[in-house]
């Protein structure tokens, strides 16, 4: 049986962590995936790991905005990177995002191995599967502390960080909603109304650095790539309108980060094994199994329905056919 | 009437109407793409209610006319006015329909949000899509024949219908001069005679509007001028006195090289020769 104190200490904290890094990345995933531009999710999460490991090399310790900053910079120097690769060296954007992506985590790995950082718990495997165990929230005693001051004020930075985080990702897109829609579908026309595509591409690219790098201190480079693009692939398949699929990547991101958890956390116990499996790996796995079910059963969209319709007769379809030539 | 009624993005009297002078004036417009030459010192002028065909080759240069007209490609050299002063797109002024193949047919929205977007130049940041606004922009989708399909997803329609979706966008705009590329590609019969009929009515309603339009068949009948390019202006002016042999060949048969002046040309056949033609009028 799962004790509360348990919960409270170790569970919820991971828990909420996750979910809130999912629902980030999963919202924002959205515009990168409608841009094409999903990968620049995948190099940012990977980029970050140099500046990390530099931040911790120059302050000597585990302090987290130092590390945000290192990150930060990191991601920004990705992101010119790609962009200078992409004009000078002749190469397409996903060529330039993975040469890019693996050189800078590469280089991330290198420097982990020679400036010994790994000797406090930042290595290569929290690196890549995230540390969501290590987060807990100490002082819940059993159960009657819940609104004990104390043991509010003792709340994770990093839960903190990441609910700032996932507020100001939906406040960014509550605000340049239509700015975010107009430059995603035709950046062309929307600049020559005045509303510069690659300023708010600008604006996504740098919600996306903050979104990555704080969720991969929590969950891992990993994770961070399969939240920025499985929910909102997910949703895709679901719908045609693009608040419906805003909605429907956020519900995605927080299915799979409450089951993933807890298949992860409790599924072992259940079933007798002794251990529990890495959380932030099966979240991933809830993830991408979900888009493979949107694949296979989306009722428009999905392959199953497709494969039905190719054996009804065209005159039987219930759908109206009215201009519908694709 | 127009431009007065507009929400006070454009005080009444700040335009020069188009008695003042021609409503887009484009000189000696140059672009490149790496070491490419794209444009080579342009001049195009357009005056109120006239309606011009940009034919010319494939590579001639005609999509990038419009785009460095818009501002959209970065040009080397060249000076570009609408209504007699630089181009401020936030002013709604000009408005612009890409190639359809060149947009995301898949993406997630309707016809009647995709017309309404013509109007967020207006709208401006931060502020909501209102009832009127698509109210508005349901009024144009209806001007193309699209009213009962306005909340379909833009992936149901036809060709013809999306391209006729985004010239609802462009009307809803409001704009006094349209640029068009290619709109008339692969589209049916009955979107062809809607786009036509309403180009020509906003034509004699005072607008100017620039059309990409490769078809050199049906720039005879359709339109009133046409700009010949291939890199560089070859001709601009009625159709008769345009599209002449000599004008044709110099568009089509030959293929100017990038290098400037004295270049050699390149035939249809590959084979190189002097750039220099029967009525020598080449530099």
């Amino acid at each position: 049986m799962i004790e509360l104190r348990d919960f409270l200490e170790i569970d919820l904290p991971a828990l909420a962590t996750s979910t809130l890094a999912a629902l980030s990345c999963g919202l924002l995933g959205n515009f990168l995936l409608l841009q094409r531009r999903s990968l620049l999710g995948d190099a940012i999460s990977h980029a970050v790991l140099p500046g990390i490991v530099l931040a911790f090399v120059l302050t000597g310790e585990l302090a987290a905005w130092a590390m945000m900053a290192g990150a930060s910079a990191a991601a920004v120097l990705a992101v010119v990177l790609i962009a200078l690769l992409e004009r000078f060296g002749r190469v397409e954007t996903s060529a330039a995002t993975g040469v890019v992506l693996t050189t800078m985590f590469a280089l991330g790995v290198v420097l982990l191995e020679q400036t010994g950082a790994q000797a406090v718990h930042l290595d290569v495997q929290h690196a890549l599967m995230g540390s969501l165990e290590t987060i807990v929230w100490l002082g819940a005693g059993d159960g009657s502390a819940l609104l004990d001051a104390a043991w509010l004020a003792a709340v994770p930075d990093v839960l903190v960080r990441l609910a700032l985080v996932a507020a100001g990702v939906m406040l960014l897109i509550g605000l340049l909603f239509k700015e975010l829609a107009i430059t995603s579908f035709d950046p062309g026309h929307a600049t020559s109304i005045g509303i510069s595509a690659h300023g708010v591409g600008f604006v996504l690219l740098v919600a996306a650095a903050v979104v990555a790098v704080a969720s991969f201190q929590a969950v891992g480079a990993i994770l961070t790539v399969a939240l920025f693009v499985c929910p909102a692939a997910t949703a895709r398949m679901l719908t045609d309108r693009l608040e419906t699929q805003l909605a429907l990547s956020a519900a995605a991101a927080l299915l799979a980060g409450v089951l993933g958890y807890a298949l992860a956390a409790w599924a072992p116990l259940w079933l007798g094994v002794g251990r529990a499996l890495n959380a932030a790996g099966m979240i991933a796995v809830v993830a991408g199994v979900l888009q493979a079910l949107a694949i296979l059963f989306a009722p428009r969209y999905g392959m199953l329905t497709r494969w039905r319709r190719r054996q009804t007769p065209a005159s039987s379809r219930t759908e109206p056919a009215v201009g519908a030539q694709r | 009437m127009w431009p007065f009624d507009r929400t006070g993005a454009r005080p009444a009297g700040s335009v020069p109407q188009a008695a003042d002078g021609p409503l887009l004036q484009v000189e000696n417009l140059t672009v490149a793409y790496r070491d490419r030459l794209a444009l080579r010192a342009v001049d195009l002028e357009l005056g109120a209610g006239s309606m011009v065909a940009v034919a010319g080759p494939n590579g001639a240069g005609k999509s990038t006319l419009l785009k460095a007209i818009l501002g959209l490609v970065p040009s080397l050299a060249g000076r570009v006015q609408v209504a007699g002063r630089p181009l401020r797109r936030r002013d709604g002024l000009v408005a612009y329909v890409p190639q359809r193949a060149s947009l995301d047919w898949d993406f997630p929205i309707s016809a009647l949000e995709v017309a309404t977007m013509g109007l967020y130049g207006r709208i401006g940041w931060l502020r909501p899509v209102r009832r009127r606004h698509r109210e508005l922009a349901r009024a144009q989708l209806e001007r193309v024949g699209l009213a009962e399909l306005a909340d379909r997803p833009i992936g149901e329609l036809s060709g013809g219908q999306q391209q006729r979706v985004l010239l609802a966008r462009a009307l809803a705009q409001d704009p006094r001069l349209y640029l068009l590329d290619e709109p008339f590609a692969g589209i049916d019969a009955t979107s062809e005679r809607v786009l036509l009929a309403i180009l020509r009515q906003l034509r004699d309603q005072g607008r100017s509007i620039l059309v990409v339009h490769h078809d050199l068949e049906t720039v005879a009948t359709w339109f009133d001028a046409v700009l010949l390019l291939n890199v560089e202006r070859i001709a601009m002016g009625p159709l008769r006195s345009v599209l002449t042999a000599a004008n044709l060949a110099r568009a089509y048969g030959y293929r100017l090289e990038p290098g400037g002046f004295g270049a050699v040309s390149v035939g249809p056949d590959g084979a190189s020769r002097p750039a220099v033609l029967a009525d020598g009028s080449r530099p």
